[in-house]
């Protein structure tokens, strides 16, 4: 095969990935009142009127909290569970790691599900709380693989020099595998915000009007008013996303060096 | 077995593993296992298993209606999974094989669909077929048609959107796959009087089939669990399996006949998974 065609197909689907997005951005800038094309204008003024929309700012701070918190929390009990399942064993391979996954195979919408009657059968209030615990478990399992195909390349006599020189099962923790998992680690909880900041199926029954989320907001503007202002609001959202990402791949190459 | 100094006691592991096993039990395994009991008409409170039925399993399976929505999902996999395999071999295989800088830029052009979230894709695509839309205006403007073309909502308009954002599920594991293909492989056919296409189809595809069976069962799983996209891209009238329990949900406040629904999405799930890893293992046997 002529890699020449290739790449000129390639690049062609390429462009076409990003022609939609790039027509948000055209119309998150129309001043008008529906959404159309060609754009009757180029104006801010959904960029500016979008800040005093009491519901869009309130679910625009609930979302980076629950992005924030649950990757931070996912994190906290993956790669606890990852050190113990890279080294092996019939059991944490077959058993304990698949559970740990077990997530990714359910839709997300009948996950969401789920969380709506567990939480009212418990007798627990749809909350900020409510929600983390349920983006926590879908952060688990980005952060788990990538932690954990870090760790299975990473030689064990690293560990092992660190505990002969006499170092505390902590301190070779922190000083040695910490920072040799540290890109891999960024790159899994940073994947994991981008997946909470962005999930509609699995927040949109368990958002009330006080613990919505900025995606299910939007969600609700797309399904009953079609105005500029609801690309407005996406065009933010990847803003704030890129932002994340790149801050993060800086986070994760620093240590490196 | 000697132990050394890196290994866990069995208390460590215990403990290093317990705090994500209490989140998934808590947040998952639990939640799971009350949406089968309500799918059985076991209703919270009293949790009276005397109360269980399984009349809505019946009413799912008697319901054309419901079987035409599962009809409607499973075939919208098909479509979805065989339309990207096709479009997304050439850059799966352009990736392993050139060395050019700009592979990196295409698998990030690729992935973005899934970075910006479904609501920017959905309302893109919204915007590009829509009666006011950027295709309408094109053709309007150069005089082609007269009356604005009904390209949102329905089929088509899901089809495309969708292949478009599960084209990066397809790209990488075909990616994987090509690489560990050798390319002498490829020489060896062509010096011994193949052609171009002939060694595409007895060399290269079937040495490809267990990437392209892995893209496509997360792909087909993908769609069967779409729910924004086909909502709003599909339009009224347009009913696919998540679809549907929202609508449980939102329009006839049927719990249990929603919970119901899920478990039967969740099983075809786990049969077209099961069928998938039966056919990849026989082919492996060949």
């Amino acid at each position: 095969m002529s890699l020449r065609y290739l790449s000129i197909y390639s690049a062609v689907l390429g462009v076409l990935f990003v022609f939609p997005l790039l027509i948000v951005v055209a119309v998150s800038l129309d001043p008008g009142d529906y959404i159309r094309f060609p754009v009757s204008g180029y104006s801010p003024r959904w960029y500016i009127e979008m800040w005093s929309n009491q519901t869009i700012v309130l679910a625009l701070k609930n979302s980076l909290i629950v992005g924030t918190v649950s990757s931070l929390i996912g994190a906290a009990v993956a790669v606890p569970a990852a050190l113990v399942i890279a080294r092996g064993g019939w059991f944490l391979e077959r058993v304990a790691y698949p559970f740990f996954l077990s997530s990714f195979t359910i839709p997300w919408l009948v996950y969401g599900l789920a969380l709506l009657f567990f939480w009212g059968a418990a007798g627990f209030d749809l909350s900020l709380t409510t929600l983390i615990v349920g983006h926590t478990v879908i952060a688990i399992p980005y952060i788990l693989r990538v932690t954990l195909a870090v760790l299975r390349g990473m030689p064990p006599n690293l560990v092992r020099a660190a505990r002969i020189s006499g170092a505390s099962p902590w301190q070779a923790f922190f000083h040695v595998t910490l920072p040799y998992i540290r890109s891999g680690l960024v790159a899994g909880i940073s994947f994991a915000f981008v997946v909470s900041f962005t999930n509609i199926p699995v927040s949109l029954f368990i958002t009330t009007a006080d613990n919505i989320t900025l995606p299910v907001a939007i969600f609700n503007y797309m399904v009953n008013n079609f105005e500029p202002m609801v690309a407005t609001i996406s065009v933010v959202q990847v803003v704030m996303i890129g932002i994340i990402l790149v801050t993060a791949r800086k986070v994760g190459r620093v240590e490196r060096s | 077995m000697t132990r050394s100094s890196t290994d866990f006691g069995q208390l460590a592991r215990i403990v290093l593993l317990l705090p994500a096993t209490v989140i998934v039990v808590v947040g998952y395994v639990l939640p799971s296992l009350v949406l089968a009991a309500m799918s059985f008409g076991i209703v919270p409170g009293t949790w009276s298993l005397s109360e269980a039925t399984t009349s809505h399993y019946a009413r799912l399976i008697g319901d054309v209606y419901y079987l035409r929505v599962v009809g409607y999902t499973l075939f919208l996999g098909i479509v979805v999974s065989v339309l990207t395999a096709i479009l997304a071999f050439p850059v799966g295989y352009y990736l392993a094989r050139s060395r050019s800088r700009l592979t990196s830029l295409y698998a990030v052009l690729t992935f973005t669909p899934l970075a910006v979230g479904m609501n920017m894709v959905t309302l893109g695509w919204m915007v590009i077929l829509g009666k006011t839309g950027f295709i309408n205006a094109l053709l309007l403007q150069t005089g082609a048609i007269k009356d604005p073309l009904q390209l949102l909502y329905g089929w088509g308009a899901v089809i495309v959107a969708m292949v478009h954002v599960v084209f990066t599920f397809m790209v990488l594991p075909i990616e994987a796959v090509v690489r560990q293909i050798d390319p002498s492989l490829e020489k060896a056919a062509r010096i011994l009087g193949a052609g171009p296409i002939r060694t595409f189809l007895e060399v290269v595809l079937p040495l490809s089939l267990p990437g392209i069976a892995a893209g496509f069962l997360i792909v087909f799983l993908q769609v069967c669990g779409a729910f924004v996209l086909p909502l709003l891209l599909g339009g009224q009238g347009f009913t696919l399996m998540p679809i549907a329990i929202w609508e449980q949900i939102t329009v006839s406040f049927d719990r249990p006949f929603a919970a119901t629904l899920s478990v039967a999405l969740i099983l075809i799930s786990i049969v077209v998974m099961l069928v998938q890893m039966r056919i990849m293992r026989e082919k492996s046997l060949v």
